[in-house]
């Protein structure tokens, strides 16, 4: 009887897959897509390349929303079976995707990505040998600053092209934001704490040569962890790091920052935020790599397309959707319209023809990401299927240490049983 | 259309005898009230049923199982129920959910009731007043709330500048420190007290005038006709108000989703029932988990309304069964 | 009035009364003060400073910038939207909800009580539990898309909220008043038109007012029906201007949500002056 109700159950969610439709041998798909207007706008023009170019095939592109929202649209998409073909998704949650049938798999119907595409973003859009999804753009962890607040403890601090990895890791990061801490007067700190930051904590992990996860599960053990809350607990106990309650109000957009507010100048970012960054606050803002490991560590950077575009694997046209996706973002006349709206182009020949038409600060950010590309290490790949409230352990792991609500040791057997239930 | 109430008085209305008005003297000229209900009701019945009911029942079989939004729902039985109350942040949930009902619900239906007393007067503006005061919740959602809270209530904030006037020094941001996040949303919830004060407003409204002027007749003191009038004659609307803030506070969900940016915190001292409920079945895919969660609210929710109901004996009053 | 004098023995004299008035006004107006001052703030201002008034004055350009709203949508189309699901959701609460508040308040029928607990269990359930299987129904009848899940509901009273608080009203007024027009002649039917409809006015603008502001501020169903950004509403427009991990137009958000604001303020105002004068209970004399 439970299995025929849970058949009846499959046959009502999930049911067929919504969009598309064809009519004189032209397939007409759908496709949806995260962010703002601007967003939309860039969707849109590439879309409508595509369209131009590709007569047979026609992409109708829905906004989805922004940040949050987008999920819980898509998601309740996808279960009542009305999603479209072509759906924009966190490479966080790619896995999780893939694991349910939801990510079509691409390489079945010929999708190949060149030598034309970092090697990075190929890695992180394969799973188990199959092409997965397109990688949007490639974007790379970069450390936004305050030169203005810098300036006024004195410190000026190199380009980044010209920052020697021994000159910049973890210590001199202490050391020259516990000065600012104490030169920058009361109630302002030398840096965010990002001892809750997984993108932070994973660079950390990788310059000890092990990535967060390893198959299915962690990739990095007790101590480990225990060594990176303790450092940010030394580090706010100098008034280096920002204060608990300062550091909790960020947890929305930017503008809660304390690098927005005025309260420390270091924020641990990606390289296109400081374009969302820059417009809100009066001080320029610059910036560096995050902080390297002792000398004779390995370099923890990789490329990463932090948004990807996967085809829905119950569209009714799964090589149309396979062809257009393809199309989409490996032809430069179609990828170039989509500009830098989640980092510079995944292709090579798109972003050639693309970094002429930008402007100065625009192309500072595609100088940092191909400046990272250079020094890449083999991508991490995506987080295995469960991993996606990892992230926010972590976050509430250094939270009750930073308030002094449990001990290092308690945060860390915390994320660790978290970690083992989520896991499986 | 108004015209019979224009001419009728309750002299006349007491005149009739209700139990002349029995019921198979009217049988022959109108639908029998049965049946008349049942027509009355045909919406509400085809929405209930249409609509309602059937997503209803499938959330209950979705809470047993389990069931990834992404691919289709597998039979677990019990199995959601019964992790629940060995899940540490459901348990915080609970807690945070109940602290904040018993707070919040009293301290607004207080302040609500007492403007909407103060607003029901003549008082010179007082359009202009209840819109003043309507205006938090009409903002009730939006992002410019969340802005404005972190405005007032972080380490640099408005209420800590007014308290550094009285030279109280150091204070922490109370948006976001762990002991006093809950209650600036508490603060937040009792702000918005335009919706039950609106409410309180109609209901007095409702109150003849007549019975005030027959209160003065008699000599009764103010206080006296508040207790004796006023109020007595107000507890239906009281008794709604406090039924549906219980129900909405139980399921409070903007107001922390759009503060904390959805994650509950710092540290979940903000983590909602609801709140939760949407993190398990939106962010981590555990639907059936978060269904199940939503039954086991529905059922502290409806114990809760119950007792209301039962308690309602003993306080509301109702003209309709009154004299 | 009776209670005039009450607030009066509360809490004395008359400016003292005036007085805490305005301070709480200002208090309650505090945000959108805050908001309104954002609009005319270039973005680097707005989280940066505390202060109400721009230093540097933008004029007008974040309202033209919103206006302009989405995909070649402008705001004026979403406003539109808005309304058209707004009055149709006011419609249908007034409507189907006294409707139904009446049969439950006057009439008896079998299964009076077990119909009006279920009714009330339907608000228990939080929403997110029930979004999915009610997605999945709205798409097998082929609604999604479409304003029809934001404005056929209420057409079948599924608002318990506005139900009860229509039975409360009802069961206010005395029932010898239906009595008697039963004695002139009256029907059910003409009861609940002529009788109770008039004398439960208050209970209907509150219903209209509520119903109308919250479906205005509703978000989260308009996002998960609407798709089209021809079929956006203020909310989802509003929305399109911030962005997670770019630049996000928060002037021309603030701008937008402080035109957005006119609409329910006027509808508020409009309407709470029925509230002040109580013409229904106006014919009432004992």
């Amino acid at each position: 009887m439970f299995r025929t109700g849970g058949g009846l159950a499959a046959a009502y969610f999930l049911g067929a897959c919504g969009g598309g439709g064809s009519s004189g041998g032209k397939v007409s798909i759908s496709m949806t897509g995260v962010g703002s207007a601007e967003s939309y706008r860039r969707y849109n023009a590439q879309v409508k390349a595509f369209d131009a170019k590709y007569p047979k095939i026609t992409v109708k592109f829905e906004p989805g929303g922004s940040g949050a929202n987008y999920g819980d649209k898509i998601t309740t998409e996808i279960s009542g079976g009305s999603a479209p073909d072509i759906i924009a998704v966190g490479a966080g949650q790619l896995s999780e995707f893939v694991n349910r049938g939801v990510a079509l798999d691409l390489s079945q119907y010929g999708v190949k990505l060149g030598a034309d595409f970092n090697k990075n973003l190929i890695e992180e859009v394969t799973i188990d040998g199959k092409v997965r999804a397109m990688p949007q753009g490639a974007n790379a962890k970069m450390l936004v600053y305050d030169t203005v607040l810098l300036a006024k403890a004195g410190i000026k601090l190199p380009d980044y092209t010209k920052m020697a990895d021994e000159d910049w890791t973890w210590d001199t990061f202490a050391k020259i934001t516990t000065e600012l801490g104490k030169s920058l007067g009361k109630n302002i700190y030398g840096t965010e704490d990002a001892g809750g930051n997984s993108d932070a904590f994973e660079t950390f992990i990788r310059q000890r040569g092990m990535n967060v996860y390893k198959g299915n599960g962690l990739g990095f053990g007790k101590s480990d962890l225990s060594d990176w809350f303790d450092y940010w607990n030394k580090l706010r106990k100098s008034g280096g790091a920002v204060t608990p309650d300062i550091q909790a109000q960020y947890q929305s957009g930017v503008e809660t920052s304390p690098l927005i507010r005025g309260k420390a100048p270091f924020l641990f970012q990606y390289a296109d935020r400081i374009l969302g960054d820059q417009p809100l606050i009066k001080h320029k803002l610059s910036r560096l790599t995050y902080p390297n490991g002792p000398k004779g560590s390995t370099r923890a950077d990789y490329l990463t397309s932090t948004t990807l575009t996967m085809g829905n694997g119950r569209t009714k046209h799964p090589e149309q959707v396979a062809e257009a996706l393809n199309k989409l973002y490996s032809d430069p006349a179609v990828a170039v319209k989509f500009g830098v709206e989640t980092g510079a182009p995944a292709s090579e020949r798109t972003l050639r023809k693309l970094r002429p038409m930008l402007d100065a600060d625009t192309r500072a950010v595609l100088d940092y990401v191909e400046f990272i590309g250079k020094r890449a290490t083999k991508a991490p790949g995506v987080p295995p299927p469960g991993a996606s409230g990892l992230p926010d352990s972590l976050l509430r792991a250094n939270t009750a240490v930073a308030f002094g609500q449990k001990s290092i040791k308690d945060a860390v057997d915390g994320y660790f049983s978290d970690a083992k239930s989520a896991l499986g | 259309m108004r015209r019979p109430i224009a001419t009728l008085t309750r002299d006349r209305a007491r005149s009739v005898e209700r139990t002349a008005v029995s019921r198979g003297r009217f049988r022959g000229r109108t639908l029998g009230e049965g049946t008349t209900a049942y027509l009355f009701l045909l919406p509400w019945f085809l929405g209930l049923v249409g609509l309602t009911l059937g997503p209803m029942v499938a959330s209950l079989y979705i809470s047993l199982t389990n069931f990834s939004l992404l691919s289709a729902p597998q039979w677990t039985g019990l199995t959601n129920y019964t992790q629940l109350f060995a899940d540490p942040r459901y348990l915080q949930s609970l807690k945070v959910t109940f602290i904040y009902v018993f707070l919040s619900v009293p301290l607004k239906l207080a302040l609500a009731l007492l403007v909407a007393m103060i607003l029901n007067t003549k008082v010179r503006g007082r359009g202009f007043y209840r819109a003043a005061f309507y205006l938090p919740s009409l903002l009730a959602g939006s992002v410019a709330i969340a802005v404005l809270w972190r405005e007032i209530f972080s380490d640099n904030g408005l209420l800590n500048q007014v308290l550094g006037l009285f030279g109280l020094k150091n204070l922490p941001s109370w948006i976001s420190t762990p002991h006093y996040a809950l209650y600036t949303l508490v603060v937040l919830a009792v702000w918005e007290f335009g919706t039950p004060m609106i409410i309180f407003l109609a209901g007095l409204q409702q109150i003849p005038r007549d019975l005030y002027e027959a209160a003065a007749v008699d000599g009764a003191g103010r206080l006296h006709r508040l207790r004796n009038v006023t109020l007595p004659l107000l507890t239906p609307i009281i008794f709604f108000n406090l039924v549906m803030q219980i129900i909405g506070s139980f399921k409070t969900f903007t107001p922390a989703y759009i503060i904390s940016g959805g994650t509950g915190g710092p540290n979940d001292s903000t983590l909602f029932y609801t709140l939760y409920l949407y993190v398990q079945g939106f962010t981590q895919f555990r639907m059936g988990y978060a269904t199940a969660m939503a039954w086991v609210l529905m059922v502290i929710i409806a114990i809760f309304t119950a007792i209301n109901f039962f308690g309602a004996k003993y306080w509301v009053y109702y003209e309709d069964k009154g004299s | 009035m009776a209670t005039n004098t009450v607030a009066k023995r509360l809490l004395g004299s008359k400016p003292i009364v005036h007085l805490l008035l305005i301070a709480a006004a200002i208090i309650m107006l505090y945000p959108i003060l805050w908001m309104l001052g954002s609009t005319f703030k270039p973005q680097n201002e707005i989280f940066t400073s505390a202060s109400l008034w721009p230093k540097a004055f933008v004029g007008f350009e974040n309202y033209t910038k919103g206006w302009s709203g989405v995909d070649g949508h402008s705001f004026g189309r979403f406003f539109l939207n808005s309304f058209t699901i707004a009055v149709g959701a006011v419609v249908g609460n007034v409507l189907a909800g006294s409707m139904t508040a009446y049969a439950f308040a006057r009439l008896n029928f079998k299964f009076r009580r077990v119909c009006f607990a279920i009714m009330l269990l339907t608000i228990m359930l939080p929403y997110h539990a029930v979004l999915i299987p009610q997605y999945v129904l709205f798409f097998k009848l082929g609604w999604v898309n479409t304003v029809l899940p934001l404005i056929v509901p209420k057409l079948l009273a599924t608002d318990a909220f506005f139900i009860f608080l229509m039975v409360q009203f009802i069961r206010g007024i005395p029932r010898e008043l239906d009595d008697a027009a039963r004695v002139d002649g009256c029907g059910y039917m003409a009861i609940y038109w002529r009788i109770l409809l008039p004398l439960m006015m208050p209970a209907l603008v509150t219903t209209a007012i509520f119903t109308f502001i919250w479906t205005w501020d509703d978000f989260f169903s308009q996002l998960i029906y609407l798709s089209s950004p021809s079929k956006y509403t203020v909310t989802l427009g509003l929305q399109a201007f911030l962005d997670a991990t770019h630049e996000s137009s928060w002037g021309a958000m603030f701008a937008m949500s402080i035109l957005s604001l006119l609409p329910i303020l006027v509808i508020f105002l409009g309407f709470q002056r029925l509230l002040v004068e109580g013409i229904a209970t106006t014919g009432i004399k004992r």
